[in-house]
């Protein structure tokens, strides 16, 4: 099965429009989630980010910028690697995930294998 | 706050022994039995780190809590730092992969209400089949019992050398499975429990006539020893009779520790106990859990010593205590299960039941080496020959027992039965 990055977008806003309880309630669904991935030896990994980091400019130079990631609504809270028969399953697992199910969006994007 | 350091010894010891054989069954669950050396550290670690803070900033309102805490906090720095060369519990090792999951995963594991599930899996665990029992039995007292290498050494009469041998090679065994045993399957949990009554009665025995000195009763260790009891007769696979047999022996035991001491710490023979000081819910409690383990025609030595629990727990006044029928009882406990110990407490309820020659006869009977190293054998002959107004004979008996004492309170207790039979002054 090949792997997938799941980018997952608008997690701090979600986190920020929940309630505590809801929050809570919502992160033990996405505990259920990963604990099922993992007994079907499909979590392959993945972590949530902090808000604070650095933007570097594209073609590097000297323009680094704190980056204001929560501000936006499709700021990348966080990632998840997951292995899938397809793109299409790989897609269904993320509209699955309780994160998105809350109102995160997801990226979805198949691990490249470099030709030898 | 009381921050001396003694004192803090005396309440770390005592939370050792209620919490460290939690943690360590928690800690095994989530790393995996093959981590149970992990685990163990974590537990021994966040000890040592709490009688550092402790002695510096006193004592936290809940140190139990405390505890807990730390060996989680201690846990998820340990997974942080080993997930990519270790793997822990099969079925947890996705959620502690992922910061994502790692902490509330922690968090619930020692939050949950089944952790006297863990600690039984626990239990069972340790008694793996290819194991001699003795074996299996010191593995339950380090791991779950919180007991220390030294005591078990003791216990077993045996070096710590040895016993710590023994422990690896047992430990080596525990570490080939993925997880803690499974408590579904009824049959393979059945074929187990005797090891673990076996581990759990010698906890108790270790508390009740506690050998350490300066504490002739440990009673934490005897209220630790019925809560695992208490959770095996709960648990419908290992509540045979004997496991109730032994939970009641244990609730009619425990219901009258209040009255074996005084405030001060000093020993009471039966006769001074204040009956009104035992715990009459927990005796209820025994004679129910005595009644529900007569079920089936087994009879367990552990039948026959709650019996005999139970007939001081009925009589009102210990002038009242049927000692012919604790005789008759004694009788059948020696014909279960041979041991010293056993005839010798026969010989004195002998002496209560039929006169003090006819005890001292018992006692005479009786010939092993290891009752003649315990105070309890020269107190008991000392006690009939005053009986007998032979006062000569049993001061040189009390001597004796005075000699063999274990600790300072047993001490006391003895010489204040010595000078009884000295003339006075």
């Amino acid at each position: 099965m090949p792997d997938y990055m799941l980018l997952l977008r608008g997690t701090y806003h979600v986190e920020r429009r929940l309630s505590p309880a809801e929050l809570a309630a919502m992160m033990g669904r996405f505990t259920g989630w990963i604990r099922e991935l993992g007994a079907r030896g499909q979590f392959r990994g993945g972590d949530p980010f902090q808000q604070e980091g650095r933007l570097v400019a594209s073609g590097g130079g000297p323009t680094v910028a704190d980056g204001p990631f929560l501000e936006t609504k499709d700021a990348v809270g966080g990632y998840l690697i997951l292995a899938a028969e397809t793109l299409d399953a790989a897609t269904a697992l993320a509209v699955d995930c309780p994160l998105v199910q809350a109102g995160a969006g997801v990226e979805v994007r198949p691990i490249k294998l470099m030709a030898p | 706050v009381r921050s001396d350091p003694a004192h803090l010894r005396v309440v770390v010891d005592h939370l050792f022994r209620e919490e460290a054989g939690k943690l360590t069954c928690v800690l095994a669950r989530i790393l995996g039995p093959r981590n149970v050396d992990l685990a163990e550290e974590v537990v021994q670690e966040t000890l040592a780190r709490a009688l550092e803070a402790w002695a510096e900033q006193g004592l936290p309102e809940r140190p139990a809590a405390w505890l807990t805490q730390a060996a989680r906090n201690r846990a998820v720095d340990l997974i942080r730092a080993k997930r990519r060369s270790v793997a822990f519990a099969p079925d947890l090792e996705a959620l502690l992969s992922s910061e994502w999951t790692l902490v509330p995963t922690v968090q619930a594991m020692f939050h949950q209400e089944e952790i006297g599930d863990d600690v039984l899996r626990m239990m069972f665990s340790c008694c793996h089949l290819a194991l001699p029992q003795e074996a299996q039995v010191a593995l339950i007292l380090k791991l779950v019992c919180g007991f220390e290498v030294r005591e078990i050494a003791a216990l077993y009469l045996a070096s710590e050398a040895s016993l710590e041998k023994r422990l690896t090679r047992a430990k080596a065994r525990l570490r080939r499975a993925p997880g803690l045993l499974e408590l579904g399957g009824a049959s393979a949990v059945a074929g187990r429990v005797d090891p673990v009554l076996t581990a759990l009665y010698a906890m108790f025995s270790e508390g009740y006539h506690g050998s350490g000195p300066g504490h002739p009763v440990a009673a934490v260790t005897c209220r630790e020893a019925l809560r695992l009891c208490g959770l095996l007769a709960e648990h419908p696979a290992a509540a045979l009779p004997r496991t109730k047999a032994l939970f009641a022996l244990m609730c009619l035991d425990v219901a009258r520790l209040p009255g074996r001491t005084t405030p001060g710490g000093d020993l009471l023979p039966l006769e001074e106990q204040d009956r009104a000081t035992w715990d009459r819910d927990l005796i209820d409690r025994g004679m129910r859990a005595m009644a529900a383990s007569q079920e089936g025609d087994a009879l367990s030595a552990y039948h026959v010593e709650a019996a005999i629990a139970a007939q001081h727990c009925l009589a009102p006044r210990a002038e009242d205590t049927d000692w012919a029928t604790i005789v008759e009882l004694y009788d059948r406990l020696l014909e279960l299960h041979a041991s010293p110990y056993a005839a010798l407490a026969r010989a004195v309820a002998v002496g209560r039941a039929r006169g003090a020659s006819a005890g001292l006869a018992a006692i005479a009977a009786i010939s092993d080496p290891r009752l003649e190293r315990t105070p309890f054998l020269h107190a008991a002959v000392g006690r009939m020959r005053q009986e007998l107004g032979e006062s000569t004979a049993a001061a040189q008996a009390f001597r004796r027992a005075v000699r063999a004492a274990r600790s300072d309170p047993e001490r006391r207790f003895l010489e204040r039965k010595l000078a009884a039979c000295l003339p006075r002054a």
